[in-house]
């Protein structure tokens, strides 16, 4: 009885087995791996925010209309054609009249152009200027938004942490003063305005404290602005007494 | 956070005690299937020998023909090995002079049950291991489990926020242990039952035949007798 050669096909059939296994579990643990991770504020605020179009623009658009009405309601052609009918005697000076109103209709028309090009100018730049406004105003708004969704996130973690003493009302508040660290840790918590029940001002100050690390925003401008130093105003609301 | 949860990183971020359970797991896996597959090829070779060697004893031959036939031949097998030392054994007693037909029979028994258990040793060679396996992997790989969820939750005990991100790793790699386990166990089980039968049912033929042969060679042994 060859032992070896007994062996060597059912050796080959396990291997072959568990590899297949193996491949099997790689291939099916794959598409989980792949999941895009996004997550970034603890709070969400919807808000629709609506683009509004500059009064400004849609006010200067008649203009143009107004300015081309007039050209056409004053034609200086008709007056001089009726004298010439007229007569003879008045044909000089209708001449004259006629060379200077033609004079002064092309300075007019000249006029009008340029007034025209300098209004279509100032348009475009308002219109330009309108656009880069609205971007801005987007932007800060944006900016607004992820600040308040940080705030919200604060706001609960402190909540979330915050045990009230049995002597806490609802007419209590205390002002806390709180600054974080560019990491979101806390740095100081300090009482500006006490509540006149040190239990409750000691309960604010915990509450802040326990939660000790706070989502802040990355961009470090609006953390300068608004997370650096804050303050917080812990007023019971939802006491019945 | 982006890290990928591939199956190789749970593996190897594991603790040691639990890798060692993995390889032993992965190990004992692997030979179970071998012992699975060569215990199949063993069973399905000794049942097509048993058919052909009954087919082959109850066509009618001579045998002594028989006898010497196999006599010749080197490589024995299973119930050749019973005929053969069954029938040397009369022979050789039969030989003998002033040997009643009683004493004959009792020696071609006794030699023939030797040679059916020998081979029932055979045949359920490796089917304690399945056992094994299929009894205690499970707790093995339970104990790997039960180790690395241990050290989760310990490790957890130092962090200042206890979140579901830094515990589930540590439990999911922890549970690879008892899935490899369940996965080393259940084949073997299976094929621990399934062989066990099967040797039965080769058993029982074997000790049918003896039987047989007994009957046949006690027949012949009073016919000389008298």
């Amino acid at each position: 009885m060859g032992k070896l050669t007994d062996y060597g096909l059912p050796i080959v059939g396990a291997l072959v087995l568990h590899a297949v296994v193996v491949a099997m579990l790689e291939w099916e643990w794959a598409p989980s791996s792949r999941e895009p991770v996004v997550v970034q504020p603890k709070a969400i605020k919807a808000m629709l925010i609506v683009r509004e179009t500059r009064r400004s623009a849609p006010k200067k658009k008649p203009l143009p209309a107004k300015t081309n009405g007039k050209i056409t309601s004053t034609p200086p052609k008709t007056p001089s054609v009726r004298n010439r009918a007229f007569g003879d005697q008045d044909s000089a000076s209708s001449k004259v009249k006629e060379t200077g109103e033609q004079r002064m209709e092309r300075e007019r028309r000249e006029r009008m152009k340029a007034r025209r090009q300098q209004l279509q100018e100032m348009r475009r730049r308002d219109f330009e200027r309108s656009l880069t406004q609205d971007a801005i105003d987007i932007s800060v708004r944006a900016d607004q938004d992820v600040a308040q969704s940080y705030v919200d996130g604060i706001y609960a973690s402190i909540v979330a942490h915050w045990s009230r003493p049995p002597s806490a009302r609802n007419e209590m508040a205390a002002g806390i003063l709180v600054e974080l660290f560019p990491t979101g840790d806390l740095n100081t918590v300090s009482l500006l305005d006490s509540s006149g029940s040190t239990a409750f001002d000691r309960s604010a100050l915990a509450a802040v404290r326990k939660a000790r690390r706070f989502e802040v925003p990355q961009d470090s401008e609006v953390f300068e602005a608004q997370f650096r130093k804050f303050r917080l105003l812990f007023k019971p609301e939802d006491l019945l007494r | 956070m982006s890290e990928p949860l591939s199956i190789y990183a749970l593996v190897a971020n594991a603790s040691l005690l639990v890798q060692i359970i993995m390889a032993l797991l992965a190990a004992v896996s692997i030979a179970s299937w071998v012992m699975i597959f060569q215990r199949w090829r063993a069973l399905d070779r000794v049942q097509s020998e048993l058919n052909e060697f009954e087919d082959y004893f109850w066509s009618g031959i001579d045998l002594r023909e028989l006898h010497k036939d196999l006599g010749n031949d080197s490589s024995l097998t299973g119930i050749e090995t019973v005929f053969v030392s069954g029938f040397t054994e009369f022979q050789r007693l039969s030989e003998q002079p002033n040997t009643d037909p009683d004493s004959i029979m009792q020696g071609v028994q006794r030699v023939m049950r030797v040679e059916v258990s020998r081979e029932e040793e055979q045949l359920e060679k490796h089917l304690g291991f399945l056992a094994t396996v299929g009894s205690t992997s499970p707790y093995v790989g339970l104990f790997g489990t039960v180790w690395g969820i241990m050290n989760s939750f310990r490790s957890l005990a130092n962090m200042s926020q206890a979140t579901l991100a830094s515990v589930a790793p540590g439990i999911s790699e922890a549970l690879i242990a008892t899935a490899m386990g369940l996965f080393a166990a259940i084949p073997a089980v299976i094929g621990y039952n399934r062989f066990s039968t099967r040797v039965d049912v080769l058993m029982k033929r074997y000790e049918a035949f003896a039987d047989e042969l007994t009957s046949i060679l006690f027949r012949h042994a009073h016919s000389e007798k008298t």
